[in-house]
């Protein structure tokens, strides 16, 4: 392998954000290629299927032919019916009518039957960034293209919020609920914290009504708890009790105070777009925002991040690049990167197991 | 499709890795000619395979000094004279999300089970099924169908001069199905059922959405032909490929072959081999995504599973919920919460491509690995889990199989899953050419033939496997390796692993001589001719099936094992892992199962004591207001309560703490 996995990590760069609507939702554009978005402008417009009703109208007045069903209809197909709302019958205020049980949208009409889909749920997509689309897939979203800080993530709870970025208090997030004081500095806010998530975490962050919540990692057996909270989950390390990697905080930090697009998009196997924090940045002059370096290869003096145990998280340097596999002292032996940490280490570590955080 | 093909490059799209094989004709037979492998680049920042596969190019350009673009970046095929380029392009690939299919068929026994066998060769999975016993209303059904967002529908059933009706019912509920979903994301129909149905089911459904006709997979209760279903699921993946993302549609375009299932090549290897060689074949492969295990019998047997929820990577959380705690921990020589193996998991799904660093994450991953296999082996044929299954030839691929930098230690690691028993030669694929071969065999047959006639696959070595009265400690087998002229003598004792480095090109005379009661292949004495590869020979005389004893017995045995592999330095396990520990999550989980179980039985005492008392109307009225009351609905709010009490206990403990 000659080129490492990345991990952005960068106080100005451009951007890419890929807004896509859910899999199984049936969507509509709203943007054109070119067009410049506002955060909070919705790029599309996307519908989930939902459950079908069939309605046996024949049965019901006792037909004996489907077509007997035409002059008894009150509706047709595409129309948006209420529950009660008279679906066929000759007086649509009396006599033998037809109702429909639920809300929902007429979606067929045929063999003397009536199909109803119940009300589909209805997605709007925000474009979460200042920026300009640059390309759409037709109906699935479009992608924006902006320049600012950037933020990659390792999970999320599929949550989305724009807001203010507050530092968590000095105790921790714990700490909020043992102030005596009725607390409502972070309600709306994106919190920061150094420390993992826990349950209790989670239960103070939802009595402060928070806007989301950075961390660095939480036990994965929480998941279920995470994803049914209503404000954005980001880990930025992973599972466990993990430490935050000091580059991470160290950037975020300097954003206390300004609305941040918190995306914690949640993964599955087959999707490879990644939780990000985004902040529209205004550039100074001089400044020249560079896009990723696609191209970026292995080299003597890129830095790096572990991602596995026991330096997780630690960051260093590239001293070595040893064109064969090295024995490791579990056993395996790997191609490897021999590794200068800034806690003053120097040890081998499988290439496979290095991030770089930036260009 | 037979075609004249000279030089083909082949390339497989992995979930983590893109590997490429260049294959030419040299000295009139086809050989593999180089390899390159490099990280698959679907996502950030490339976001563009072709990146990736650029890079594979340009390393075996390095190699070759072929050139396979021309200036504006399109494959060159076929071959030019100036040697640039290629006649076949293939494309494999086993990354992103598998196809998903409702299967509809006439008889769940019949061709419900054809058809599951006819998936077994792309990446599907079955969202819904739907036969003619369903039990389900038209509405249920209609809901089944449409609200599983399938990309494929499978409709099979009645043989040749069969059922007609009864299919043009399914085929009706497809209809009704079909019409009702967004045009943009209409399934393809794939028909392979009653060829005499095909025109009336064509009108019917062929106007709605992509209409494919295969041959009948069942055309009568004993026969059962699944090439041509499988050929046509194979170019459904294709299409679902291209539309999905657009370099695919435009690597598909530029390949002869479009893009194919990897799992296509195992099931096709593995049938091929089975018919042309004797002895039980057995091909293995587990991705970081998705797994594939390919077994043929001596009698002609094709077992196969490919399973998209096992994985070490992407799918290690999936994998984690299929096998289940328990049967990881039977692979750990060490005690191991419930919460560390699913963190591990999760973080494993977050970096897939990472590589444990420590020893405790060596034996884990290997736990997933090990139960991973097995558990797809059971699959394909649950009779393995108690005899084991006779091989004569194994393959094995991906990294996990095949990278962990030593020979014997891969050989081990298939021995412990699998858990064979006789004489076998084990290869390794480490480039993907067991895919190659699937894309290539309908173009180039004679290629796949001679790519395995010239030991194009990485030759491991031989594997003893005895089996019988197996004691441990005490001497099982004794070989006498005569080699140069020199006669060795070595024993092995029960519950241990020998290795004897032959190298490539070297051959050796091997005489084994097995102790009373044990026998390999129903045979106490053997005498053969082994000839060298990667590893040379190995005898396993651990015994099958595997006993792994208790997690003492296994801190001692498992590191031994490595290291008799190996020969690498003896790695202890650290007594402190041996401590008890307090599973948290474990004890939480058994408090609330038995605390379901105490909700749900109504107390017969209450009962009991009622009668004496001349209440048991009454009380048999509250017990019957009760269950009444306690719906599963209902218990699961009263257990969600529960939990949310013990929550905050854990939250109180974890303030006071």
């Amino acid at each position: 392998m000659l080129y490492p996995e990345q991990r952005y990590l960068s106080e100005l760069t451009i951007i890419r954000r890929d807004c896509r609507l859910p899999e199984e939702a049936i969507g509509t554009i709203n943007v054109t290629e070119g067009k410049r978005v506002e955060v909070r402008d919705v790029v599309a417009h996307g519908v989930v299927p939902s459950r079908y009703l069939i309605i046996n109208a024949m049965q019901f007045f006792k037909l004996r032919k489907p077509e007997a069903l035409i002059p008894l209809l009150q509706v047709e197909e595409g129309d948006v019916v209420d529950a009660k709302h008279v679906l066929a019958g000759k007086d649509v205020k009396r006599g033998k009518r037809l109702f429909s049980d639920v809300r929902g949208v007429v979606a067929q009409i045929a063999d003397g039957r009536i199909i109803i889909q119940e009300m589909p749920e209805v997605i709007d997509l925000e474009a979460g960034v200042r920026g300009r689309v640059i390309s759409i897939e037709a109906g699935r979203g479009a992608v924006i293209e902006a320049v600012g800080a950037q933020v990659q993530g390792a999970w999320g709870n599929g949550k989305l919020s724009i807001a203010s970025l507050r530092i968590e208090p000095e105790g921790g997030i714990d700490a909020i609920s043992s102030s005596s004081t009725l607390e409502t500095r972070y309600m709306g806010s994106v919190l920061l914290t150094r420390k993992a998530i826990t349950l209790n975490t989670l239960r103070i962050l939802s009595e402060q009504n928070v806007a989301g919540v950075i961390a660095p990692s939480m036990d994965a057996n929480l998941i279920s708890r995470a994803m049914k909270v209503d404000y954005p989950i980001l880990l930025t390390e992973g599972f466990g009790n993990l430490r935050m990697t000091n580059a991470v905080y160290q950037l975020l930090n300097q954003f206390e105070g300004i609305p941040i697009t918190l995306d914690a998009f949640s993964a599955n196997r087959w999707s490879n777009r990644r939780p990000e924090v985004i902040i529209n940045v205004k550039m100074r002059e001089g400044q020249n925002p560079a896009r990723p370096n696609v191209m970026l290869g292995f080299r003597v003096g890129l830095g790096v991040k572990v991602t596995r145990a026991p330096y997780e998280g630690q960051t260093g340097q590239i001293v070595e690049l040893p064109p064969n596999p090295v024995l490791l002292d579990n056993g395996l032996r790997i191609l490897c990167a021999r590794v200068e940490l800034t806690i003053g280490e120097t040890l081998f570590i499988p290439r496979a197991n290095l991030e770089v955080l930036g260009r | 499709m037979v075609q004249d093909v000279g030089s083909i490059l082949a390339v497989d799209f992995g979930s983590v890795t893109t590997r490429a094989v260049l294959i030419d004709v040299v000295d009139g037979a086809y050989r593999l000619i180089a390899r390159a492998e490099e990280r698959t680049t679907d996502g950030f920042p490339a976001s563009d395979l072709d990146v990736g596969l650029d890079r594979v190019l340009r390393q075996l350009t390095e190699v070759t000094g072929r050139r396979f673009r021309d200036d504006n970046g399109a494959m060159i095929s076929p071959e030019r004279p100036d040697r640039s380029g290629v006649d076949l392009f293939a494309i494999t690939a086993s990354l992103g999300r598998p196809l998903q299919a409702v299967i509809v068929g006439l008889v769940p026994d019949v061709s419900i089970a054809s058809a599951l066998r006819a998936i077994e060769g792309t990446y599907i999975e079955v969202k819904a099924t739907l036969t003619l016993d369903d039990k389900r209303d038209q509405e249920e059904q209609l809901n089944a169908i449409l609200l599983s967002y399938p990309d494929v529908i499978f409709l099979v059933g009645g043989t040749e001069k069969g059922a007609e009706r009864s299919v043009l019912r399914l085929a009706e509920a497809i209809r009704l199905s079909v019409s009702l979903a967004n045009k943009a994301r209409r399934p393809i129909i794939i028909y392979a059922g009653n060829s005499a149905l095909r025109e009336p089911i064509e009108a019917l459904l062929g106007g709605l959405t992509t209409f494919i006709i295969a041959e009948n997979i069942r055309p009568s209760l004993r026969e059962e032909r699944l090439d041509s279903a499988r050929l046509k699921l194979g170019d459904a993946f294709n299409q679902y490929k291209e539309s999905r993302d657009q370099t695919f549609a435009t690597l598909s375009h530029m390949s002869q072959t479009g893009v194919l299932p990897t799992a296509q090549g195992y099931t096709i290897l593995a049938d091929y081999l089975g018919k042309t060689q004797t002895g039980g074949i057995t091909l293995i492969d587990m991705g970081s995504a998705n797994s594939t295990f390919a077994f043929s019998s001596d009698a002609g047997e094709l077992f196969s599973s490919i399973r998209p929820d096992l994985g070490l990577g992407h799918s290690a959380p999936q994998l984690l919920e299929s096998v289940g705690i328990e049967a990881l921990r039977e692979w750990l020589p060490f005690n191991i919460t419930t919460t560390e193996l699913i963190n591990y998991a999760y973080n494993k799904s977050l970096r897939p491509q990472t590589i444990p660093m420590s020893l405790r994450d060596v034996y884990i991953e290997h736990a997933f690995l090990r139960a991973g296999i097995r558990a797809m082996i059971l699959r394909a044929n649950p009779d393995w889990e108690n005899t084991p299954m006779n091989v004569a030839q194994v393959i094995m691929a991906g990294a996990a199989l095949t990278k962990t930098g030593h020979h014997a230690y891969d050989a081990l690691l298939v021995l412990d899953a699998l858990q064979p028993v006789g004489v076998m030669t084990m290869y390794q694929d480490p480039y993907a050419l067991v895919a190659a071969m699937g894309a290539i065999a309908p173009y180039a047959p004679d290629a796949v033939v001679q790519l395995l006639d010239n030991d194009n696959l990485t030759k491991l070595g031989t594997i003893f496997v005895p089996t019988g009265n197996i004691r441990k400690d005490r001497t099982a087998v004794e070989i006498i390796i005569e080699e140069n002229g020199e006669k060795l003598r070595y024993t092995v004792e029960g519950g241990h692993v020998f290795v004897y480095p032959i190298p490539v090109g070297q051959t050796v005379n091997v005489r084994v001589r097995c102790s009373g009661g044990i026998a390999i292949n129903g045979k106490r004495r053997l005498k053969m001719t082994l000839e060298g590869g990667a590893l040379g020979l190995m005898i396993d005389v651990r015994g099958r099936l595997l006993n792994l004893g208790d997690v003492n017995t296994r801190a001692v045995m498992m590191p031994q094992w490595v290291h008799e592999a190996t020969g690498d330095p003896l790695q202890e396990i650290d007594p402190k892992w041996l401590e008890s520990i307090e599973d948290v999550q474990e004890v939480a989980e058994k408090a609330r199962n038995k605390r379901r179980a105490e909700i749900r039985q109504i107390s017969p005492k209450a009962d009991k004591k009622g009668k004496g008392k001349g209440d048991k109307g009454k009380k048999s009225a509250k017990r019957e207001e009760l269950k009444e009351l306690l719906t599963d609905e209902a218990l699961e709010s009263l257990l969600d309560d529960e939990e949310d009490a013990q929550d905050e206990l854990g939250a109180l403990r974890n303030a006071l703490s």
